[in-house]
Protein backbone atom coordinates (compact mmCIF):
# COMPACT_ATOMS: atom_id res chain seq x y z
CA UNK A 1 0.00 0.00 0.00
CA UNK A 2 1.90 3.11 -1.53
CA UNK A 3 0.69 6.28 -0.30
CA UNK A 4 -2.21 8.30 -1.89
CA UNK A 5 -0.58 9.86 -5.50
CA UNK A 6 -1.29 13.41 -4.35
CA UNK A 7 1.34 12.84 -1.41
CA UNK A 8 3.45 10.98 -3.38
CA UNK A 9 3.70 14.02 -5.54
CA UNK A 10 4.07 16.83 -2.90
CA UNK A 11 6.79 14.37 -1.61
CA UNK A 12 8.57 14.48 -4.99
CA UNK A 13 8.23 17.44 -5.47
CA UNK A 14 10.16 18.69 -2.82
CA UNK A 15 12.63 16.66 -3.72
CA UNK A 16 12.50 18.67 -6.98
CA UNK A 17 12.78 21.84 -5.53
CA UNK A 18 15.77 21.09 -3.59
CA UNK A 19 13.50 21.96 -0.08
CA UNK A 20 14.41 18.75 1.22
CA UNK A 21 17.43 16.16 1.31
CA UNK A 22 15.29 13.26 3.39
CA UNK A 23 11.44 11.85 3.90
CA UNK A 24 11.15 10.12 6.65
CA UNK A 25 7.95 8.23 6.98
CA UNK A 26 6.60 4.58 7.67
CA UNK A 27 7.54 1.10 5.62
CA UNK A 28 5.30 -1.57 6.22
CA UNK A 29 7.13 -4.78 7.46
CA UNK A 30 6.04 -8.66 8.29
CA UNK A 31 3.85 -8.92 10.79
CA UNK A 32 1.77 -6.35 12.78
CA UNK A 33 3.77 -3.17 12.84
CA UNK A 34 5.61 -0.53 10.66
CA UNK A 35 8.73 0.14 10.29
CA UNK A 36 10.63 3.83 9.60
CA UNK A 37 13.22 4.56 6.51
CA UNK A 38 14.40 7.83 5.31
CA UNK A 39 14.30 8.47 1.85
CA UNK A 40 16.97 10.03 0.15
CA UNK A 41 15.98 9.86 -3.42
CA UNK A 42 12.04 10.30 -4.88
CA UNK A 43 12.24 6.91 -5.77
CA UNK A 44 12.40 5.74 -2.45
CA UNK A 45 9.23 7.99 -1.18
CA UNK A 46 6.99 4.91 -3.25
CA UNK A 47 7.37 2.64 -0.18
CA UNK A 48 5.57 4.74 2.67
CA UNK A 49 2.44 3.52 3.73
CA UNK A 50 0.04 5.29 5.85
CA UNK A 51 -1.30 2.44 6.97
CA UNK A 52 -2.21 2.24 10.95
CA UNK A 53 -0.04 -0.56 11.77
CA UNK A 54 2.64 1.85 11.25
CA UNK A 55 2.50 3.18 14.73
CA UNK A 56 5.89 3.75 15.79
CA UNK A 57 6.54 7.68 16.67
CA UNK A 58 9.27 8.39 14.03
CA UNK A 59 10.31 11.41 15.50
CA UNK A 60 13.26 9.78 17.43
CA UNK A 61 15.30 9.70 14.13
CA UNK A 62 15.56 13.30 14.24
CA UNK A 63 16.91 13.77 17.27
CA UNK A 64 19.02 10.21 17.58
CA UNK A 65 22.59 9.95 17.71
CA UNK A 66 22.61 8.96 14.47
CA UNK A 67 20.82 12.19 12.96
CA UNK A 68 23.27 14.29 15.15
CA UNK A 69 26.40 12.45 13.62
CA UNK A 70 25.20 12.95 9.72
CA UNK A 71 23.79 16.06 8.81
CA UNK A 72 23.18 15.77 5.24
CA UNK A 73 19.54 14.33 6.24
CA UNK A 74 18.16 18.03 7.33
CA UNK A 75 16.55 19.39 5.87
CA UNK A 76 13.77 16.96 6.00
CA UNK A 77 10.39 16.26 5.50
CA UNK A 78 8.61 14.01 8.14
CA UNK A 79 4.99 12.43 7.85
CA UNK A 80 4.00 13.90 11.29
CA UNK A 81 0.46 12.69 13.07
CA UNK A 82 -1.45 14.86 15.38
CA UNK A 83 0.81 13.29 18.19
CA UNK A 84 3.88 13.84 16.55
CA UNK A 85 3.51 17.60 16.13
CA UNK A 86 2.48 18.05 19.28
CA UNK A 87 6.14 16.26 20.07
CA UNK A 88 8.19 18.38 17.71
CA UNK A 89 6.83 21.64 19.06
CA UNK A 90 8.60 20.41 22.23
CA UNK A 91 11.47 19.72 20.63
CA UNK A 92 11.44 23.19 19.06
CA UNK A 93 10.48 24.77 22.24
CA UNK A 94 13.90 23.23 23.70
CA UNK A 95 15.80 24.17 20.81
CA UNK A 96 16.49 20.36 20.24
CA UNK A 97 16.01 21.28 16.40
CA UNK A 98 15.21 23.94 14.58
CA UNK A 99 11.85 25.17 12.97
CA UNK A 100 13.37 25.42 9.40
CA UNK A 101 15.34 22.03 9.41
CA UNK A 102 11.76 20.23 9.45
CA UNK A 103 9.09 20.09 6.79
CA UNK A 104 5.89 19.19 7.95
CA UNK A 105 3.49 16.74 6.33
CA UNK A 106 0.88 17.03 8.87
CA UNK A 107 -1.06 13.69 8.38
CA UNK A 108 -4.82 15.16 9.38
CA UNK A 109 -7.88 13.79 10.53
CA UNK A 110 -6.15 10.75 12.23
CA UNK A 111 -8.10 7.54 14.06
CA UNK A 112 -5.60 6.50 15.55
CA UNK A 113 -2.65 3.59 15.44
CA UNK A 114 -2.95 -0.14 15.39
CA UNK A 115 -1.28 -1.86 18.51
CA UNK A 116 0.85 -4.72 17.52
CA UNK A 117 0.34 -6.49 20.65
CA UNK A 118 -3.65 -5.78 20.92
CA UNK A 119 -3.11 -6.94 17.31
CA UNK A 120 -1.18 -9.66 18.31
CA UNK A 121 -3.79 -10.89 20.74
CA UNK A 122 -6.54 -10.79 18.66
CA UNK A 123 -4.73 -12.95 15.46
CA UNK A 124 -1.90 -14.65 16.59
CA UNK A 125 -1.04 -15.35 13.05
CA UNK A 126 -0.50 -12.73 10.42
CA UNK A 127 1.28 -13.94 7.12
CA UNK A 128 3.35 -11.93 5.31
CA UNK A 129 2.92 -7.92 5.00
CA UNK A 130 -0.74 -7.06 6.43
CA UNK A 131 -2.71 -4.58 5.57
CA UNK A 132 -5.18 -2.79 7.56
CA UNK A 133 -7.50 0.27 7.16
CA UNK A 134 -9.68 1.76 9.46
CA UNK A 135 -13.36 2.19 8.39
CA UNK A 136 -15.51 4.61 10.99
CA UNK A 137 -15.27 2.41 14.10
CA UNK A 138 -13.91 -0.99 12.30
CA UNK A 139 -10.27 -2.09 11.30
CA UNK A 140 -10.40 -4.63 8.61
CA UNK A 141 -6.97 -6.79 8.54
CA UNK A 142 -6.59 -8.00 5.08
CA UNK A 143 -3.61 -10.55 4.48
CA UNK A 144 -2.51 -11.53 0.64
CA UNK A 145 -5.08 -13.78 0.50
CA UNK A 146 -7.67 -11.31 0.98
CA UNK A 147 -9.94 -10.01 3.98
CA UNK A 148 -9.61 -12.02 7.55
CA UNK A 149 -10.65 -10.08 10.24
CA UNK A 150 -12.64 -6.62 11.01
CA UNK A 151 -11.88 -5.78 14.98
CA UNK A 152 -13.34 -2.69 17.02
CA UNK A 153 -11.12 0.07 16.52
CA UNK A 154 -11.18 1.04 20.18
CA UNK A 155 -9.76 -2.32 21.15
CA UNK A 156 -6.80 -2.56 18.61
CA UNK A 157 -5.64 1.02 19.12
CA UNK A 158 -2.35 1.82 20.97
CA UNK A 159 -2.97 3.39 24.38
CA UNK A 160 -2.09 6.87 23.20
CA UNK A 161 -4.46 6.53 20.97
CA UNK A 162 -7.75 6.07 23.27
CA UNK A 163 -6.35 9.29 25.47
CA UNK A 164 -5.57 11.41 22.13
CA UNK A 165 -6.49 15.00 22.19
CA UNK A 166 -4.24 15.90 19.32
CA UNK A 167 -6.20 14.25 16.19
CA UNK A 168 -5.04 17.19 13.95
CA UNK A 169 -1.84 18.16 13.52
CA UNK A 170 -0.61 21.43 15.55
CA UNK A 171 1.83 22.38 13.26
CA UNK A 172 2.14 21.76 9.10
CA UNK A 173 3.62 22.94 5.66
CA UNK A 174 1.20 20.68 4.07
CA UNK A 175 -1.74 18.51 4.91
CA UNK A 176 -2.86 15.51 3.94
CA UNK A 177 -6.28 14.31 5.88
CA UNK A 178 -5.57 10.38 5.84
CA UNK A 179 -9.74 10.01 6.41
CA UNK A 180 -12.28 12.11 4.97
CA UNK A 181 -14.56 12.88 7.91
CA UNK A 182 -13.24 12.74 11.12
CA UNK A 183 -16.47 13.87 13.00
CA UNK A 184 -16.84 10.54 13.99
CA UNK A 185 -13.74 10.29 16.08
CA UNK A 186 -14.43 10.69 19.52
CA UNK A 187 -12.88 13.35 21.90
CA UNK A 188 -11.94 11.63 24.96
CA UNK A 189 -12.56 12.89 28.64
CA UNK A 190 -8.68 14.05 29.60
CA UNK A 191 -9.39 12.36 32.84
CA UNK A 192 -10.76 9.19 32.13
CA UNK A 193 -7.52 6.70 32.87
CA UNK A 194 -8.32 3.69 34.26
CA UNK A 195 -4.96 2.09 34.43
CA UNK A 196 -3.64 5.57 36.49
CA UNK A 197 -6.46 5.58 38.38
CA UNK A 198 -6.39 2.12 39.51
CA UNK A 199 -2.51 2.50 41.17
CA UNK A 200 -3.86 6.10 42.69
CA UNK A 201 -6.88 4.07 44.66
CA UNK A 202 -3.79 1.30 46.50
CA UNK A 203 -2.40 2.16 49.53
CA UNK A 204 1.34 2.96 49.19
CA UNK A 205 2.15 -1.35 50.02
CA UNK A 206 0.21 -2.22 47.08
CA UNK A 207 1.15 0.54 44.99
CA UNK A 208 4.83 -0.68 45.69
CA UNK A 209 4.14 -4.70 45.29
CA UNK A 210 3.38 -3.80 41.74
CA UNK A 211 5.68 -1.67 40.74
CA UNK A 212 8.31 -4.07 42.58
CA UNK A 213 6.95 -7.06 40.04
CA UNK A 214 7.52 -4.90 37.43
CA UNK A 215 10.47 -3.18 38.15
CA UNK A 216 12.15 -6.58 38.80
CA UNK A 217 11.33 -7.43 35.23
CA UNK A 218 13.35 -4.66 33.69
CA UNK A 219 16.93 -5.61 31.97
CA UNK A 220 17.79 -2.21 31.61
CA UNK A 221 18.06 -2.29 27.72
CA UNK A 222 17.91 1.10 27.49
CA UNK A 223 14.93 0.62 24.75
CA UNK A 224 12.57 2.94 26.57
CA UNK A 225 15.02 5.87 26.52
CA UNK A 226 16.13 5.08 22.70
CA UNK A 227 12.94 5.02 21.36
CA UNK A 228 12.40 8.38 23.11
CA UNK A 229 12.56 11.28 20.69
CA UNK A 230 12.56 13.93 23.29
CA UNK A 231 15.92 11.60 25.36
CA UNK A 232 18.39 13.56 23.13
CA UNK A 233 21.37 13.98 25.28
CA UNK A 234 24.61 13.95 24.13
CA UNK A 235 25.77 12.83 27.33
CA UNK A 236 22.93 10.72 29.01
CA UNK A 237 23.12 10.48 33.02
CA UNK A 238 22.10 7.09 32.80
CA UNK A 239 24.73 5.72 31.19
CA UNK A 240 27.71 7.90 32.57
CA UNK A 241 30.33 6.99 35.11
CA UNK A 242 31.30 10.04 36.71
CA UNK A 243 29.64 10.89 38.58
CA UNK A 244 27.55 7.48 38.31
CA UNK A 245 24.28 8.28 38.90
CA UNK A 246 22.90 4.41 38.58
CA UNK A 247 25.18 1.37 38.31
CA UNK A 248 24.60 -0.89 35.30
CA UNK A 249 23.81 -3.45 37.85
CA UNK A 250 20.26 -5.44 37.07
CA UNK A 251 18.52 -5.56 39.90
CA UNK A 252 15.30 -3.69 41.78
CA UNK A 253 17.35 -0.64 43.18
CA UNK A 254 19.05 0.18 40.22
CA UNK A 255 16.14 -0.67 38.08
CA UNK A 256 14.14 1.42 39.99
CA UNK A 257 16.60 4.75 40.58
CA UNK A 258 17.56 4.25 36.51
CA UNK A 259 13.23 4.78 35.81
CA UNK A 260 12.64 7.34 38.36
CA UNK A 261 15.61 9.37 36.62
CA UNK A 262 14.23 8.77 33.24
CA UNK A 263 10.67 9.80 34.29
CA UNK A 264 12.47 12.73 36.30
CA UNK A 265 14.14 14.33 33.29
CA UNK A 266 11.05 14.28 30.89
CA UNK A 267 8.79 15.98 33.39
CA UNK A 268 6.76 18.64 31.59
CA UNK A 269 8.52 17.63 28.50
CA UNK A 270 7.08 14.06 27.78
CA UNK A 271 3.87 14.55 25.58
CA UNK A 272 2.72 10.95 26.86
CA UNK A 273 3.26 9.06 23.40
CA UNK A 274 3.63 5.93 25.08
CA UNK A 275 6.50 5.13 22.54
CA UNK A 276 8.44 3.85 25.77
CA UNK A 277 6.03 1.22 26.86
CA UNK A 278 5.64 -0.18 23.30
CA UNK A 279 9.38 -0.08 22.64
CA UNK A 280 9.65 -2.12 25.74
CA UNK A 281 10.88 -5.50 25.29
CA UNK A 282 9.78 -7.12 28.81
CA UNK A 283 5.87 -5.04 28.35
CA UNK A 284 6.58 -2.62 31.65
CA UNK A 285 3.60 -0.35 31.62
CA UNK A 286 6.15 2.68 31.66
CA UNK A 287 2.82 4.82 30.13
CA UNK A 288 1.37 4.79 33.21
CA UNK A 289 4.52 6.76 34.71
CA UNK A 290 4.54 9.10 32.24
CA UNK A 291 0.68 9.55 32.01
CA UNK A 292 0.86 10.47 35.58
CA UNK A 293 3.40 12.60 35.52
CA UNK A 294 1.65 14.21 32.47
CA UNK A 295 -1.66 14.34 34.52
CA UNK A 296 -0.05 15.86 37.37
CA UNK A 297 1.65 18.57 35.83
CA UNK A 298 -1.64 19.64 33.84
CA UNK A 299 -3.60 19.53 37.40
CA UNK A 300 -0.95 21.55 39.33
CA UNK A 301 0.62 23.71 36.89
CA UNK A 302 -2.17 24.11 34.30
CA UNK A 303 1.00 22.85 32.03
CA UNK A 304 0.49 20.91 28.30
CA UNK A 305 3.90 20.02 27.03
CA UNK A 306 4.06 20.77 23.34
CA UNK A 307 1.43 23.22 22.83
CA UNK A 308 3.34 26.30 22.65
CA UNK A 309 6.70 26.46 20.42
CA UNK A 310 8.28 28.96 22.51
CA UNK A 311 7.10 27.70 25.73
CA UNK A 312 9.55 27.28 28.17
CA UNK A 313 10.65 24.14 30.37
CA UNK A 314 8.42 23.10 33.41
CA UNK A 315 11.35 22.96 35.77
CA UNK A 316 12.80 26.17 35.09
CA UNK A 317 10.19 28.71 35.35
CA UNK A 318 8.17 29.14 38.36
CA UNK A 319 4.64 30.91 38.94
CA UNK A 320 3.57 32.76 41.92
CA UNK A 321 0.72 30.46 42.57
CA UNK A 322 2.79 27.12 42.91
CA UNK A 323 2.55 27.94 46.88
CA UNK A 324 -0.69 26.12 46.70
CA UNK A 325 0.21 23.01 45.14
CA UNK A 326 3.78 23.04 47.88
CA UNK A 327 1.04 23.89 50.98
CA UNK A 328 -0.66 20.44 49.59
CA UNK A 329 3.42 18.50 49.99
CA UNK A 330 3.42 19.98 53.07
CA UNK A 331 0.39 18.98 55.17
CA UNK B 1 27.80 3.50 61.57
CA UNK B 2 26.93 6.85 63.66
CA UNK B 3 23.48 5.17 64.65
CA UNK B 4 23.90 0.92 66.03
CA UNK B 5 22.44 -1.97 64.49
CA UNK B 6 19.04 -1.37 62.77
CA UNK B 7 18.03 -4.81 63.41
CA UNK B 8 17.79 -3.97 67.09
CA UNK B 9 14.30 -3.81 67.79
CA UNK B 10 15.37 0.33 68.79
CA UNK B 11 14.41 1.50 65.08
CA UNK B 12 16.64 4.80 64.57
CA UNK B 13 15.70 6.59 61.29
CA UNK B 14 18.08 8.47 58.94
CA UNK B 15 17.53 11.56 57.94
CA UNK B 16 19.40 13.02 54.90
CA UNK B 17 19.10 17.03 55.19
CA UNK B 18 20.05 19.12 52.38
CA UNK B 19 19.82 22.73 53.78
CA UNK B 20 20.72 25.82 51.88
CA UNK B 21 23.63 27.96 52.93
CA UNK B 22 21.77 31.10 53.23
CA UNK B 23 18.93 30.26 55.33
CA UNK B 24 18.28 26.62 56.28
CA UNK B 25 21.59 25.83 57.37
CA UNK B 26 21.71 29.27 59.22
CA UNK B 27 18.55 28.16 61.15
CA UNK B 28 20.25 24.89 61.94
CA UNK B 29 23.23 26.78 63.19
CA UNK B 30 20.94 28.95 65.20
CA UNK B 31 19.10 25.99 66.91
CA UNK B 32 22.48 25.03 67.71
CA UNK B 33 23.99 28.12 69.20
CA UNK B 34 20.23 28.37 71.17
CA UNK B 35 21.32 24.90 72.56
CA UNK B 36 17.81 23.79 71.12
CA UNK B 37 17.92 19.66 71.74
CA UNK B 38 16.70 17.57 67.99
CA UNK B 39 16.86 13.94 67.67
CA UNK B 40 20.50 13.18 66.21
CA UNK B 41 19.30 11.06 63.19
CA UNK B 42 19.77 13.79 60.84
CA UNK B 43 22.53 14.01 58.17
CA UNK B 44 23.05 17.45 57.28
CA UNK B 45 24.67 18.00 53.49
CA UNK B 46 25.17 21.93 52.93
CA UNK B 47 24.17 23.40 49.76
CA UNK B 48 24.61 27.07 48.60
CA UNK B 49 20.77 26.85 47.44
CA UNK B 50 17.72 24.30 48.01
CA UNK B 51 17.38 24.77 43.87
CA UNK B 52 20.79 23.05 43.43
CA UNK B 53 19.07 19.82 44.70
CA UNK B 54 18.61 17.85 42.11
CA UNK B 55 15.98 14.82 41.93
CA UNK B 56 18.97 12.29 41.21
CA UNK B 57 20.12 13.35 44.55
CA UNK B 58 17.22 12.39 46.35
CA UNK B 59 17.15 9.04 44.65
CA UNK B 60 20.74 8.42 45.67
CA UNK B 61 19.79 8.85 49.17
CA UNK B 62 17.17 6.50 49.17
CA UNK B 63 19.69 4.03 47.04
CA UNK B 64 22.52 4.49 49.99
CA UNK B 65 20.23 3.63 52.67
CA UNK B 66 18.21 7.30 54.10
CA UNK B 67 14.65 6.57 55.23
CA UNK B 68 13.62 10.26 54.67
CA UNK B 69 14.96 13.45 52.91
CA UNK B 70 14.66 16.88 53.96
CA UNK B 71 15.31 19.73 51.49
CA UNK B 72 14.84 23.10 53.05
CA UNK B 73 15.44 26.70 51.68
CA UNK B 74 14.96 30.15 52.26
CA UNK B 75 11.02 31.19 52.22
CA UNK B 76 9.57 32.13 49.14
CA UNK B 77 10.93 35.52 48.04
CA UNK B 78 13.85 35.58 50.23
CA UNK B 79 16.29 33.39 48.01
CA UNK B 80 19.60 34.71 47.95
CA UNK B 81 19.54 33.70 44.21
CA UNK B 82 16.40 35.19 43.43
CA UNK B 83 14.31 32.35 43.05
CA UNK B 84 16.28 29.16 43.11
CA UNK B 85 13.86 28.26 46.07
CA UNK B 86 11.06 28.42 43.84
CA UNK B 87 12.43 25.82 41.57
CA UNK B 88 13.28 23.62 44.06
CA UNK B 89 9.41 23.88 44.71
CA UNK B 90 8.25 22.10 41.56
CA UNK B 91 11.19 19.55 41.40
CA UNK B 92 10.62 18.66 44.76
CA UNK B 93 6.34 18.60 44.28
CA UNK B 94 7.00 16.51 40.98
CA UNK B 95 9.48 14.04 42.35
CA UNK B 96 7.33 13.64 45.66
CA UNK B 97 4.48 12.70 43.36
CA UNK B 98 6.09 10.31 41.55
CA UNK B 99 7.86 8.49 44.28
CA UNK B 100 4.17 8.71 45.19
CA UNK B 101 2.63 6.83 42.38
CA UNK B 102 5.35 3.92 43.05
CA UNK B 103 4.60 3.38 46.52
CA UNK B 104 7.07 5.25 48.92
CA UNK B 105 5.27 7.09 51.76
CA UNK B 106 5.17 10.60 50.91
CA UNK B 107 5.97 11.81 54.60
CA UNK B 108 9.88 10.50 53.52
CA UNK B 109 10.08 13.52 51.25
CA UNK B 110 9.74 16.67 52.63
CA UNK B 111 9.96 20.14 51.40
CA UNK B 112 10.48 22.91 53.95
CA UNK B 113 11.10 26.77 54.34
CA UNK B 114 13.52 27.68 57.25
CA UNK B 115 14.89 31.27 57.74
CA UNK B 116 18.33 32.07 59.13
CA UNK B 117 16.02 33.10 62.14
CA UNK B 118 13.83 30.46 62.65
CA UNK B 119 16.16 27.73 64.92
CA UNK B 120 13.48 26.63 67.06
CA UNK B 121 10.93 25.69 63.18
CA UNK B 122 14.05 23.62 61.92
CA UNK B 123 14.00 21.81 65.22
CA UNK B 124 10.60 20.83 65.09
CA UNK B 125 11.08 19.96 61.28
CA UNK B 126 13.47 17.62 62.54
CA UNK B 127 11.40 16.33 65.39
CA UNK B 128 8.46 15.72 63.15
CA UNK B 129 9.91 14.58 60.37
CA UNK B 130 12.12 11.62 62.81
CA UNK B 131 8.60 10.95 64.12
CA UNK B 132 7.08 10.00 60.76
CA UNK B 133 9.69 8.57 59.45
CA UNK B 134 9.93 6.03 62.84
CA UNK B 135 6.51 5.71 62.48
CA UNK B 136 6.76 4.36 59.25
CA UNK B 137 9.86 1.84 59.78
CA UNK B 138 13.17 1.19 57.76
CA UNK B 139 13.29 2.28 53.91
CA UNK B 140 12.22 -1.01 52.40
CA UNK B 141 11.53 -0.16 48.63
CA UNK B 142 14.76 -0.01 47.11
CA UNK B 143 18.08 0.28 49.34
CA UNK B 144 21.45 -0.79 47.72
CA UNK B 145 21.66 -3.13 51.08
CA UNK B 146 18.95 -4.45 52.57
CA UNK B 147 18.22 -2.35 55.99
Amino acid sequence: MSLPQVLDRHLRDLFGSGRVNSVLGAIPTRGPLGMAQLARTPEEVERFTLSPLACPNLLVHLTSKEARLDPTRFPLAVLARGCETRMLNQIFSEHGLRRDQVYVVGLAHCPGAIDPRRLSAQLPVLRGFPEATIEGEEVVIREESGELARLARTELVLERCRHCQNHEPLIDDYRFDLVEEADWIEPVSVDEDPGVEAIDAMIPIERWAYWRSQLERCIRCHACRDACPLCYCENCILERHTPCWVKRSVNLPENTAYQLLRVMHLVGRCTACGECERACPVDLPLGLMMRKMENLVREYYGHRSGLDPSGEHLLSIFDPRDTTATARLEQ
Amino acid sequence: MLIGDRKQQSYEPRIVAFLCNWCAYAGADLAGTQRLSYPPNVRVIRLMCSGRVDPGFIIEAFLEGADGVIVAGCHPGECHYEHGNRLAERRMTTLQHLLGFIGIEQARVRLAWVSAAEGRKFAQLIETTVEEVRALGPFQQFPRRAP
